[in-house]
């Protein structure tokens, strides 16, 4: 099965339908995604500029990091569960938005980045030297602003 | 003057021309403004699950607050910028949305929750700032400040579904 035949079953599913018939459900579920978002990025960010030196600076950033973990994946699982499910309301015509393969590209690095060098980073603690902890955060936070804006592109080169 | 003419008025402006016939630039906008509630929301959340026991637990609500809210501001300030750019933009259909109406009700609401919570129980914080049983009007407080923005991003996203659809 190859991913075009993958989408076009989103498409079909009931839920599919759903949204594109039902006037509250997308909009409901997209705003779910956005709080999502704004907890996941939300939390990331104040980590982030913690690295940079700045924000929560009177505690060290891995006890920040280690409080913020359980909202931080709250917020993901929000995300990849509403995310899938607001495709299947319009995976075609998803599939023929290169903006859309854009965004997914940025929200996989800028995941992947979370969970391996972020995290080896903060794991580091006292012993990361302030060149590194900057980079990791600058990064950090241009994955996710890189992904952001590419979603939001999305609708802008919608046919 | 009223609201359609002022909405008519602002539409017609060279500000409101430039931004609804450059794709680039409304988008734009449109992503900065997004960036800008999830600073607001993101880190406004934070102070209020605090003040509900929840997150940075270990913190004093204190050290929260002064560290935190000077970034809720910044997205604020993000948000309020592109926001009204974004409305002379498409003032009409914005300024007859019922949704938009609710939001910038439950915007004020978010706004005098947080002024009452600092004029009064947040004034009494040095004898509760460790602890995680804040007082019932501390958690009062938090729990309106969650709900307020998890509505006002409901009603934003409201926005768009009721005017372009």
């Amino acid at each position: 099965m190859n991913v075009f035949s993958l989408f076009q079953l989103l498409d079909h599913t009931a839920l599919g339908e759903a949204l594109r018939n039902n006037r509250v459900l997308f909009p409901l579920i997209s705003s779910i995604h956005l709080l999502g978002l704004a907890l996941l990025v939300g939390t990331i960010l104040v980590v982030d500029v913690g690295l940079l030196g700045a924000g929560m600076r009177s505690q060290p950033v891995s006890r920040v990091a280690t409080q913020l973990k359980p909202l931080t994946w709250t917020g993901l699982a929000v995300m990849l569960i509403t995310g899938p499910m607001l495709l299947t309301g319009e995976a075609i015509r998803m599939y023929c938005n290169w903006l859309f393969w854009i965004k997914l590209g940025f929200v996989a690095l800028a995941i992947s980045f979370y969970f391996t060098v972020r995290r080896n980073a903060i794991a580091d603690g006292s012993s990361l030297s302030p060149t590194k902890a900057k980079s990791v955060g600058i990064v950090s936070l241009a994955l996710w602003v890189c992904a952001v804006v590419a979603a939001k592109s999305i609708n802008a080169f919608m046919q | 003057m009223s609201i359609p003419a002022i909405s008519q008025w602002l539409e017609a402006s060279w500000l409101g021309l430039t931004i609804r016939q450059s794709a680039l630039l409304f988008n734009g906008l449109v992503a900065l403004h997004t960036l800008g509630i999830i600073l607001v929301a993101g880190t406004i959340w934070l102070v209020d699950l605090r003040l509900l026991g929840f997150g940075l637990r270990r913190e004093p609500v204190s050290a929260v607050l002064r560290q935190i809210l000077p970034w809720t501001w910044s997205g604020f300030a993000l948000m309020f910028v592109s926001g009204s750019l974004l409305f002379c933009a498409e003032a009409v259909m914005v300024s007859g949305s019922i949704a938009f109406r609710i939001k910038l009700v439950l915007i004020l609401l978010a706004g005098l929750n947080a002024l009452i919570f600092h004029k009064t129980v947040y004034r009494g914080a040095p004898e509760w700032d460790l602890t995680l049983a804040t007082p019932p009007r501390a958690r009062l407080a938090g729990a309106l400040s969650l709900t307020f923005w998890v509505c006002v991003i409901g009603a934003g996203r409201a926005i768009a579904y009721e005017v372009y659809k």
